[in-house]
């Protein structure tokens, strides 16, 4: 990394950091804290797609499913609430590893198609499951992560959260397992040639990816404190897609990137509110065909651009 | 007797789901790309019909007519003004396409939600009156449906088998650059097909608009049917594809009536991917495994 | 002189940012059967793609009697009459050996003279007459490069390019694969044959090009080349 990366990395550190003493505004924090679970979620999902090439259209499922299960647990058995979350993640990665396994002996775009019809099963399961999941009227009452109702402990908690799994990630691209992570993606048939089980590697990212969506799901349960089944709908996925295109398929800034981003311009155009979803399809369009490197992409063109205007 | 009235009842969607599988199996098949705003399509055929049939007063083969000719237009356009730039600019255009259909699917619901407002509007029925058969009750309504779809089927299998743009529809599906060395212009089978493809979901949203009414949401409920039918029936397997309607159409009328309506749209799914664990490329290609053992045994 | 039927000019080709073909300088002569020779990964079939439109990262000029083919697009050339049987054979799996035939007479106008290529096409090669209703999945080697070659000829090109039409083949299947070559040929089509099997292309044709690393180092007549030290050495092992 460059010395002037890293100068602008720890500026925009702190920006994310400081900002929030600053501003005391509680409603201007919970965007930064929805920001950030989106920027987590939108980097998993970068991870299954941009990275593997494997699209998972059901992914908000696996948010829906962290949700549920780490405030149940919490709320029918007070069992300690970190505790709660990893077993809310562990359930969404299993469930999602298990959906992969048919999968991987199915044509291109068939597990698109699985995967998103799973989404809605489980968004009609948890509709119809009144009994436990209190279906359309929404679970309330779920005991908070942190006591106090301070949002900056949320938002430092999420942005710890956040770290930690770029972290992880950066590591893990950087790996053996990250090259084979891209053989895979680059040409299957090739990576099993040279010895990558792509299947096993499709399962193993499949697991982590879903199991950190379940995390995140099961922090946003114990800080809006209601969920519902909506939870697990495809507008979600969307959302989550949108903005890892929108920031930059396939690096690991972009992600994060539009989250922000896409949150706070979301906010910034508030009257837009009814034509959110409206803007969100043109964004797709837009990015794909005009935009295709998306945030991060135009930055790196910047940064080039200014290189050589030093030259 | 209430099972053969429920089969019956389930080939009558059935063939309707055949007609939106087929379509949608079509431009897999062609293009190898998932249409993603096929069910907007079907949606704007379903508000076309109200206005017509309902507000203007048209008579239904009149409307149909419109419809098919409106879509195709939709179609054809979409595939020249936005699928053609993204396919234009790299070898690997699957991906892409699919999210520029998935845009479109946004923007295309997005946009009639604002301009014509949430309300379900709709008709209760084009025709009035049953058939009663003794055993069975079929309503005209439910004949019209069993009549045009399958007239339709019979047309689109005509197209495909019969005809030169067929035979060039086939080539481009198996071998891309065999057809273009034959002479095929590939752009046009593409437009074409697009367009053909948008047709085709077009009856279904005419024909079903007084059972599903319409709203700008109501796309969701044809491209699911068509997802699960695609898959069913083996990705861009045409045949496959119309068997594979009219087993969800009867599964589902059974499940429905057995089990619960409101899990109806679950269980069908939860079928598919039972039957996908075993037979992985859809029921399509095993039928025709068994078709070819039976020819040359 | 004669002059050339179809030249290609300074044709360069890549993948990517990186160059495979470098400035190919190629004549082909009316009447005639052209061979061109090279190891695996010297750009043969890469050549044949960047002529015929399926490989699109090219620059240079592609002409054909005087007409410029480069900004052509790709589905054109058979309508001049430029055909391409490719080294994956370019035919139907699914679909029936008529059919397959069919689509190859596509350009053709007319059901009358669709109707006479076919005939003339399975009186050449009966065993396509006896499978015509045969998917072409389930026909052997030997008879789906039959069939890739009936498909290939059936419009009765001017100029006919073959991507290594003996891969695959047993050695009594190459020699009448080269028999039905010189056939072609006597019919008064212009051949050009790229091939791995030095041997025969050498005695079928009787001029061939070497292509080395994306570049003709060599070209002449065949039998020049039969005597050349470097071809014996490389590609006819003595």
């Amino acid at each position: 990394m460059t010395r002037r990366d890293f100068t602008l990395l720890v500026g925009f550190a702190c920006l994310i950091l400081v900002i929030p003493l600053v501003v005391r505004n509680e409603y201007f924090l919970h965007l930064f804290i929805l920001a950030a679970m989106f920027a987590n979620l939108a980097g998993y999902w970068n991870l299954l797609d941009g990275y593997l090439g494997l699209i998972n259209f059901g992914y908000a499922a696996y948010v829906g499913i962290g949700a549920y299960t780490s405030a149940l647990l919490a709320m029918h058995f007070s069992l300690p609430i970190p505790l709660c979350m990893v077993i809310g993640g562990l359930l969404a990665g299993i469930v999602g590893v298990l959906l992969i396994i048919p999968c991987l002996r199915m044509v291109t775009f068939s597990t698109a198609i699985v995967t998103l019809a799973f989404g809605e099963i489980a968004r009609i399961g948890a509709t119809a499951w009144t009994g436990l999941t209190k279906g359309e009227m929404g679970l309330w009452g779920i005991p908070p992560l942190f006591p106090s109702q301070n949002k900056l402990l949320y938002y430092y908690g999420c942005l710890g959260l956040l770290v930690l799994g770029a972290l992880m990630l950066k590591c893990l691209l950087h790996s053996r397992l990250g090259l084979a992570v891209l053989s895979t993606r680059e040409d299957e048939t090739a990576a099993n040639t040279s010895g990558i089980e792509t299947n096993r590697i499709k399962l193993l990212i499949s697991g982590i990816s879903c199991f950190a969506a379940g995390v995140v799901g099961a922090f946003y349960a114990h800080y809006i404190l209601t969920i519902t089944p909506g939870l697990f709908s495809i507008g979600y996925t969307i959302q989550i897609m949108t903005m890892s295109m929108f920031g930059g398929k396939g690096t690991l800034s972009g992600p994060i990137l539009g989250a922000f981003a896409l949150i706070f311009l979301g906010e910034g155009f508030r009257f837009m509110q009814d034509y959110r979803m409206l803007v969100y399809g043109f964004l797709i369009i837009g990015t794909v065909m005009v935009f295709p490197t998306g945030l991060a992409g135009a930055i790196a063109r910047v940064k080039q651009a200014m290189g050589i205007k030093r030259k | 007797m209430v099972f053969l009235q429920q089969i019956v009842n389930g080939l009558v969607i059935g063939a309707m789901y055949s007609v939106i599988g087929v379509g949608f199996t079509l431009i897999f098949g062609i293009m190898r790309i998932l249409n993603f705003a096929y069910g907007e399509f079907y949606m704007l055929a379903s508000y076309g019909a109200f206005v017509a049939y309902s507000a203007l007063g048209l008579p239904l083969w009149l409307v149909l007519i419109l419809m098919i000719l409106a879509l195709f237009g939709i179609g054809a356009a979409t595939e020249r003004s936005l699928i053609k730039p993204v396919r234009e600019r790299s070898m690997d255009w699957s991906v892409p396409v699919i999210m520029v259909t998935l845009g479109l699917q946004i923007v295309l619901q997005n946009l009639v939600l604002l301009l014509a407002g949430g309300t379900y509007q709709g008709i209760s029925a084009y025709l009035i009156g049953s058939l009663d058969l003794g055993w069975i009750l079929i309503s005209y309504e439910r004949l019209l449906i069993l009549g045009v779809s399958l007239g339709l089927l019979a047309a689109t299998w005509f197209l495909i088998q019969k005809t030169k743009f067929g035979l060039a529809m086939l080539a481009v599906s198996q071998n891309k650059e065999g057809a273009i060395l034959s002479g095929i212009n590939l752009q046009r089978i593409y437009t074409l097909s697009f367009g053909l493809s948008a047709a085709l979901v077009a009856v279904p949203g005419v024909m079903l608009m007084p059972l599903l009414y319409v709203y700008p949401t109501v796309g969701q409920v044809p491209i699911m049917k068509a997802f699960a039918v695609t898959l069913l029936g083996g990705m861009g397997n045409i045949q496959g594809a119309i068997i594979g309607g009219f087993v969800l159409g009867i599964s589902e009328t059974l499940a429905s009536a057995y089990i619960s309506s409101l899990m109806k749209d679950g269980v069908a799914f939860a079928f598919m991917i039972l039957i996908l664990i075993f037979y992985p490329a859809g029921i399509g290609p095993y039928l025709q495994q068994l078709r070819q053992k039976v020819i040359r045994p | 002189m004669i002059p050339p039927v179809f030249r290609v000019s300074g044709l360069n080709a890549y993948y990517g940012d990186l160059q495979v073909l470098w400035g190919i300088d190629l004549e082909v002569y009316p009447s005639e059967i052209l061979a061109i020779i090279g190891a695996n990964g010297a750009g043969k079939t890469t050549l044949l793609r960047s002529i015929f439109g399926l490989h699109l990262q090219r620059s240079g000029s592609i002409q054909f009697h005087g007409e410029e083919l480069a900004e052509s697009p790709p589905h054109s050339l058979i309508h001049r009459g430029l055909a391409h049987v490719p080294d994956e054979r370019g035919i139907f799996p699914d679909l029936t050996v008529e059919r397959n035939l069919l689509i190859g007479a596509f350009s053709l106008k007319g059901s009358g003279t669709t109707e006479t290529a076919l005939n003339w096409i399975y009186q050449m090669f009966p065993i396509l007459n006896e499978r015509r209703n045969f998917l072409a999945r389930s026909l052997s080697g030997g008879e789906q490069q039959m069939l890739a070659l009936g498909k290939g000829m059936i419009t009765k090109p001017k100029l006919l390019f073959l991507d290594e039409p003996s891969s695959g083949l047993s050695p009594l299947m190459v020699f009448r694969l080269m028999d039905f070559i010189q056939r072609i040929y006597q019919e008064g089509t212009t051949v050009v044959l790229v091939e791995q099997n030095v041997h025969q292309a050498l005695r079928t044709a009787r001029r061939a090009c070497v292509l080395e690393n994306g570049r003709i180092v060599l070209h002449g007549s065949s039998s020049e080349l039969m005597r050349d030290e470097r071809v014996k050495k490389a590609y006819l092992g003595k």
